[in-house]
């Protein structure tokens, strides 16, 4: 039963990382709420892993971990260059998607 | 016979057309006329050749036919494109391209210093090769075809110049009257596949001659239907509305189209179908009653006209009202020899009536002319030969083609039958005396110089009166049975029912001498009245002033068609163009046009450009489908 | 038992971090409150005896990951506005519409997972599985996933490189 715990825990972190994505409007706090819900994925990974099947989610985790830190460092980048751009990081201020 | 002279006769004019038309923009007018005559001359001597070798062979094979490819074939139905060179066809053939021949010589003066000289030469010779495919079409639906190209040629040439309302209106008026006509014969050509499954002409005559255990109402009501389409093309009552106006195209179209070829063509047709007619019960008497109408209806309208064209034009539909009474009265042949005859003295009267024209500049109206005996001698003369053949008087080609007509209307259909042709004739006489002796005799009205015609225009006057004049050998002897032209046309049309002989040869003579003194006395007497006592006619036609308008308006049937018909279309129209085009059609496709765009600019806002809408929207999406996999997979 | 004692207390620790992440004003706050929520992770992951995954998890997540964020941050010197301590949506609007969104995609997850194959009773841990293990994993059976990541974070380093130049 701690199986559902887990993944109790897991599926409430990724719906929090949602609506931290939906509600801030802070870039920084974005990329936090991403990395969030990445971090909840990689829970269900294990758990699953651990419990059920053999080896594969773990290595899938290590994977997910790197795209994570690929992924964090592009964004931030950006990050610095809309700062340079606009002098201020707040998301609802940028327009420049609209069609 | 070969059937590469069958070929030959509609290949020229169709090879004339061609080069005219494309590499004629390059010729002087001397080429383009050549061109267009030898496009006639050639199938013309082509023609003849013909004929003598048809009328070497004894008279059961006189018959030529030539396919030349299957054009439909489905389930059974066969439509070649082929022709069929009987003595019938031949006779028109010959018509056509004798009288065509002559038009176009004639045209070359004519159509002088017109500007669309090169175009007036294509749109003639693409007539003569749509009506020699009428003519030679051995199926209906060739015929057809033929048809609507001479119907199309027709538009084209009444409204040669274009520029002037009046022609552009009356080459619709007759394009629209000839299209109601078409309806018919569309009809009938349906009803003939229906019942016969076949459109050929000799199968049909093979199927119509055995025994087809049809009731009569069938083949009645198909040939009527076929008949008005006749009518349509033939312009008789009430489809000749379009005659008159048609009158606003150049005289040797009015020559070729209208008096000598495509009108008669309603005629042709009729008999060639006349096994249909003969087992067509009431449709016969129909269309001797119709013939018989649009005689006097014509003739009473063309006294009182005052264009000297119009005259004509509606001396033409009388005139064919003739030749209907007697394909009414089963009398084929003779109805064919009227049509050669008044093709030749019609054609001959309307090249005359152009030649006047002409000399007189343009000047149309009958009450600007007169004395022009003597300023124009050749064109008078003709005119009058013309003129001659047309009331029928001794020894013109007329009087033995018409003579015959009346005759055997008695025969058929009793006294008051014969007493409407004599009628006819009597009237016709009318009006012929009154055309020449207000335009050729008496004192002139004209001051200006006359422009006398040149040889293109004099020869084919000359050829066609000599002609006019001398045709009339061909129906010797009458009274006696068998004629020339008779003998040659027995292989394709049946002889006419004849009654007894002994008491019809005596009351025929003297019918026959009652109606010509009559019909001469009249004439002179108009002649005579018109000149002479030119003033007092003018003072009795202004005191019948209302008669001589009704007859004028051709008893106003143009009023009529306006009233009933036109009237009501063009308020129609109207209500179309304003209301339903503009509020109902206009206003969906532009409402609907509208709602596209509402709908874009809703969609638009989906795009607001802040990356938290785009994310809710993502979000949205996960859950939709989400669920849906939820939902499919549970 | 204890078991559930255990996981219970870091799981809660665990949403804790999650929603100081959603709504603390501060950024830095933020970034700690990852911070707390990823080593009570590493600690979940290590409950269950995967000691790489824990051990991976603080190394690249923790020690790497948080500290560029860190570094951003302190780069670009945020501030928020009037110094509150927490902070909530922009409109009622689209916090009601993320939560609806987040409660049914929750709901969602939960259902599948119940429809899903899994037993209720009787689960327990498989045999561990050693570094040993996971590396030969790793190197054979997905080869190829791993040299893929490889390509990607190189692309990722010059990507970053390129973007943030002047």
């Amino acid at each position: 039963m701690e199986l559902y715990l887990l993944l109790g825990i897991g599926i409430l972190l990724f719906c929090l990382g949602v609506v931290g994505f939906l509600v801030r409007t802070n870039a920084v706090v974005l990329l936090l709420s991403v990395e969030l819900m990445l971090n909840a994925a990689n829970l269900v990974f294990i758990v699953f892993s651990r419990y059920l099947h053999g080896t594969d989610g773990q290595i899938y985790v290590f994977i997910v971990m790197a795209i994570a830190a690929a992924e964090v460092a592009v964004g931030l980048a950006v990050m610095i260059s809309i700062f340079r751009l606009y002098g201020l990081l707040d998301i609802s201020k940028i327009r420049l998607l609209r069609g | 016979m070969s059937p590469a002279l069958a070929y030959m006769l509609p290949l020229f004019p169709l090879v004339g057309v061609l080069l005219n038309g494309s590499a004629g923009v390059r010729f002087n007018s001397k080429t383009v006329s050549l061109v267009a005559c030898a496009a006639v001359g050639l199938p013309l001597l082509a023609a003849l050749a013909l004929l003598v070798s048809m009328a070497g062979l004894p008279g059961d094979e006189r018959v030529l036919t030539v396919t030349l490819y299957t054009w439909i074939s489905q389930a059974g139905f066969t439509v070649s494109f082929g022709f069929l060179v009987d003595t019938l066809s031949m006779t028109m053939i010959l018509v056509v391209l004798f009288v065509g021949f002559f038009i176009h010589l004639y045209s070359i003066g004519y159509m002088e210093g017109d500007p669309g000289y090169r175009r007036f030469f294509v749109y003639l010779n693409l007539f003569i090769f749509f009506m020699l495919l009428l003519v030679m079409a051995d199926n209906l639906i060739l015929t057809f075809l033929g048809w609507e190209g001479v119907g199309l040629c027709s538009y084209l040439l009444i409204g040669f110049w274009f520029e002037k309302k009046s022609a552009a209106d009356a080459g619709r008026k007759a394009f629209v009257v000839n299209r109601i006509g078409d309806m018919g014969f569309m009809l009938g050509i349906l009803m003939t596949v229906l019942l016969f499954q076949t459109v050929n002409y000799q199968e049909l005559h093979r199927a119509l001659e055995g025994s087809h255990g049809m009731a009569v109402t069938l083949p009645a009501v198909t040939a009527l239907l076929f008949f008005i389409g006749a009518m349509g093309k033939s312009a008789q009552f009430p489809l000749h509305v379009w005659l008159p106006d048609a009158m606003e195209g150049p005289t040797p179209v009015s020559a070729l189209i209208h008096a000598a070829t495509m009108v008669n063509a309603g005629v042709y047709f009729m008999c060639r179908m006349f096994p249909l007619l003969a087992q067509a019960g009431i449709a016969l008497p129909v269309i001797a009653a119709v013939g018989a109408f649009t005689a006097i209806y014509a003739a009473l309208s063309a006294v009182g006209q005052t264009d000297i064209k119009k005259v004509l034009a509606y001396s033409t539909v009388s005139q064919i009202g003739y030749m209907f009474m007697a394909v009414g009265s089963g009398m084929y042949m003779a109805g064919m020899f009227h049509l050669v005859t008044h093709g030749i003295f019609k054609g001959l009267l309307f090249l005359g009536a152009g030649a006047v024209i002409h000399a007189l500049r343009g000047e149309q109206e009958t009450a600007a002319m007169g004395g022009l005996l003597k300023r124009l001698s050749l064109t008078s003369a003709t005119f009058l030969l013309g003129l001659l053949a047309l009331a029928g008087i001794f020894p013109m080609s007329g009087f033995f083609s018409k003579e015959v007509i009346i005759w055997g209307g008695f025969e058929r259909y009793g006294l008051f039958y014969w007493f409407l042709g004599f009628g006819g004739a009597v009237i016709t006489a009318l009006y012929c005396g009154k055309l020449f002796g207000l335009a050729f005799l008496g004192e002139g009205t004209y001051d200006g110089s006359i422009h006398k015609p040149g040889y293109s225009m004099t020869v084919p006057l000359a050829v066609l009166g000599f002609c006019a004049a001398t045709f009339g050998v061909f129906n010797l002897p009458m009274l006696a049975g068998k004629t020339i032209f008779g003998n040659f046309m027995a292989s394709t049309l049946p002889p006419a029912q004849t009654g007894d002989p002994a008491v019809s040869h005596a009351l025929e003579t003297a019918m026959l001498l009652i109606v010509s003194i009559v019909v001469v006395v009249v004439l002179l007497a108009a002649m005579r009245l018109y000149s002479r006592r030119r003033n007092y006619m003018v003072q009795l036609e202004e005191n019948n002033a209302g008669l001589m308008n009704l007859l004028f308006s051709g008893f106003r049937m143009d009023h009529l068609h306006d009233a009933l018909l036109v009237g009501p279309f063009k308020r129609l129209a109207a209500f179309s163009s304003t209301v339903l085009d503009t509020i109902i059609i206009d206003g969906l496709v532009n409402r609907a046009g509208a709602a596209a765009l509402a709908a874009g600019r809703l969609f638009a806002l989906l795009q607001r450009g802040t990356v938290t809408a785009y994310a809710l929207f993502i979000a949205a999406g996960i859950v939709l489908f989400l669920g849906i996999t939820l939902a499919v997979t549970s | 038992m204890h078991e559930y004692l255990l996981i219970g207390i870091v799981g809660i620790l665990a949403i804790g971090g999650g929603l100081g992440v959603v709504f603390l004003a501060n950024p830095i706050n933020n970034v700690m409150s990852l911070l707390l929520t990823m080593l009570a992770l590493a600690g979940l992951y290590a409950a269950m005896g995967a000691h790489v995954a824990a051990l991976f998890q603080v190394i690249i997540y923790v020690g790497a990951i948080l500290v560029l964020f860190i570094f951003a941050v302190m780069l670009l010197n945020l501030r928020e506005a009037a110094g509150r301590i927490f902070t909530g949506p922009q409109t009622p609007g689209i916090g009601g519409a993320a939560l609806a969104l987040a409660i049914a995609m929750g709901t969602l997850l939960w259902g599948s997972l119940r429809k899903s194959p899994v037993p209720d009773e009787g689960l327990s841990l498989l045999e561990r599985a050693g570094v040993h293990r996971l590396a030969i994993d790793l190197f054979t059976d997905h080869l190829l996933v791993f040299e893929l990541t490889a390509v990607l974070l190189l692309v990722a380093s010059i990507g970053a490189i390129i973007i943030s130049r002047k």
